[in-house]
């Protein structure tokens, strides 16, 4: 039982010894992977429509979540890759908030959707957030890297939709799914709220 | 294996305690995510309406479990547009404090009425507090940072609150909930006389 | 699905994004080039060329030279390998210079003159001249060098006016250089900055 005690308490210390040990993984600011890795953490309309749309594929069960997300991942790692030849003239925020809006809707109905649905919306999420994602232009910058910084966003925009769907698939009949419907509606309530300031307001988000 | 898994969410846990703690905020989308997720919570009127909210959804049952919470932010974001777009509502703070006052009460006499009439109640609240919000919007740092924080934070509180609700399965649950409800509207009162 | 499986297939996603988390909540990146800039006349005193020194900050310097070797024996091999790279670079971006006459923009000439060095703290320091397509009198006329990074990821600066060079000629005919530094807008949380080195020969 002691041993039991110290061996979780050296765990958790690990754990939170994580972030110094972590710097040690190349420099962190050479290690371009890592940059693209939190790089999607500074655009919220990508978290917010993967936030929604993981959601909606964790309370459409199992078999959504495993046919979509394949998808999802290989038009992600495309568009990613596109980035290198073409760059996006759309206005990525103005796409991705009211697919997160309309998603979220989705989620309240909890309807038992055709796989074609979330499909399409994981495929336009990726192409639009992967399109986003290109790496910073930085003259010279080696292609490795640029390849690295590609990889890490999206390692990141997968394992976040991946975990939220995962996480949502166990919640989606507890309670009436409550739990989902009350975040599928503040998904949509965040979504409409900025799109009317981006549309109304000056301002950029 | 199991406690190998067991072992690994440990120490997820102290990774993400950690994050939190090394964290800096304050700039940014981090500082927008932060102030808009501070935001309901340090808006101690608004934090007693979501609450209420849950729990009442919880009182009556389903479907007003997942109704009112639901359509709560729905409409909020309505008032947010109102607000954005520069309609004027009189008497925000009062609706808010109402709102408190209101839900409270029915929360403390079990009150037990129709869906719809909770819904078009819930729904007219979540106007003033939607209105609230979209007017503080564009001061924010990074509107959608912002928005994302609260919208967190607010989904967080519903379902407090129907956490709360959901005690009602035990009689002493009934006591704790209805107490809350007295609470809450004991806010009301505060907010609307200016205690609190 | 039983809940090993279901903590086994959770597990790893989890750990990449809690892993993340570490380095979260950084600012995006962003980088610095520090510009000098001569202005360089012939013998009727017409600008024919802009010599340019870009120094980069210590982050990107460390960046572009990583995994390199930087060896006392084989650092001037490293730096010619690397020229190439990073001037293309710049040439992509346009140098991020302007050159204006009286608001007219002139048109440069492929660069001549390139070198790629490190500098004082392991900073990289890039030489290159760049031509005008056609000499151009100044006399009588406004002189505009303008630098701006349009993704607004780097700032391009001259820092202050001690960094545009000029000879006698420009000394005695035209006044002091003012520069201007303008904020254009914000990007994605980065600020686009234009900076103005202003010689006016009127």
């Amino acid at each position: 039982m002691k041993t039991s005690l110290v061996s979780k308490c050296l765990i958790v210390a690990m754990g939170l010894m994580m972030p110094i040990s972590a710097w040690a993984i190349g420099s962190p600011s050479t290690n371009f992977f890592m940059k693209g890795l939190y790089h999607p953490m500074m655009v919220p309309a990508h978290l917010l429509a993967l936030f929604a749309l993981g959601v909606l594929l964790g309370q459409q069960g199992w078999r959504s979540l495993r046919l979509v997300f394949p998808a999802f991942l290989l038009v992600l790692g495309a568009s990613l890759i596109m980035t290198r030849y073409q760059t996006a003239t759309w206005n990525a925020e103005l796409i991705l908030l009211p697919l997160a809006a309309i998603t979220g809707v989705l989620v309240i109905f909890k309807l038992n959707l055709a796989v074609a649905v979330p499909t399409i919306i994981a495929i336009i999420v990726a192409i639009v957030i992967g399109m986003d994602s290109s790496v910073p232009r930085i003259p010279g910058l080696q292609t490795a890297k640029i390849y690295a910084h590609l990889a890490g966003s999206g390692v990141f925009g997968a394992s976040l939709l991946l975990v939220i769907g995962l996480i949502a698939l166990p919640l989606r009949n507890v309670l009436d799914g409550v739990i989902l419907r009350v975040l599928g509606a503040w998904s949509t309530a965040g979504a409409v709220l900025v799109v009317t300031l981006l549309l109304v307001g000056d301002i950029t988000p | 294996m199991a406690s190998q898994i067991k072992h690994l969410w440990i120490f997820l846990l102290g990774l993400t305690l950690s994050t939190s703690a090394i964290a800096h905020t304050g700039e940014g989308v981090t500082g927008g995510l932060m102030s808009g997720f501070m935001h309901p919570v340090a808006g101690f009127d608004h934090v007693t309406a979501m609450v209420a909210v849950g729990i009442l959804g919880a009182f009556l049952g389903r479907p007003a479990i997942w109704v009112l919470p639901v359509v709560f932010p729905l409409v909020m974001a309505l008032g947010g547009v109102l607000g954005l777009i520069g309609v004027p509502i009189p008497f925000i703070e009062t609706g808010i404090a109402a709102s408190s006052i209101v839900l409270g009460l029915m929360i403390l006499f079990a009150v037990k009425i129709p869906l719809w009439i909770a819904a078009i109640m819930v729904a007219a609240f979540a106007i003033f507090h939607g209105h609230a919000h979209g007017t503080e919007l564009p001061n924010a740092a990074n509107a959608l940072a912002y928005s994302v924080g609260f919208v967190v934070s607010t989904g967080l509180l519903h379902l407090a609150g129907i956490g709360i609700g959901e005690l009602t399965r035990w009689p002493v649950g009934q006591i704790i909930a209805r107490a809350i409800g007295g609470l809450i509207a004991l806010a009301g009162v505060g907010f609307l006389t200016g205690w609190l | 699905m039983k809940l090993r499986s279901f903590l086994r297939l959770l597990s790893a996603p989890t750990l990449i994004l809690v892993l993340a988390m570490q380095t979260s909540f950084a600012a995006g990146f962003h980088y610095q080039l520090d510009l000098t800039a001569k202005l360089v006349n012939n013998s009727d005193n017409e600008l024919t060329a802009i010599q340019m020194s870009w120094i980069y900050d210590k982050e990107l310097s460390a960046i572009l030279m990583d995994g390199e070797d930087l060896s006392e024996a084989n650092v001037q091999a490293t730096l010619k390998k690397r020229t190439a790279d990073v001037l293309k670079g710049l040439t992509d971006v346009k140098y991020f210079t302007t050159l204006t006459l009286d608001g007219a923009p002139v048109v440069f000439d492929a660069f001549t003159d390139s070198s790629l060095l490190l500098a004082k703290e392991s900073r990289l320091q890039m030489n290159v001249t760049l031509p005008l397509k056609k000499s151009e009198p100044v006399k009588g006329r406004k002189l505009a060098l303008i630098v701006t990074d349009d993704s607004a990821i780097g700032l391009a600066t001259f820092i202050d006016t001690s960094h545009i060079l000029m000879d006698d000629y420009y000394i005695n005919s035209c006044q002091a250089p003012v520069l201007e530094q303008v904020k254009l807008a914000e990007i994605d949380g980065h600020a686009q900055v234009k900076e103005t080195m202003t010689i006016d020969c009127r």
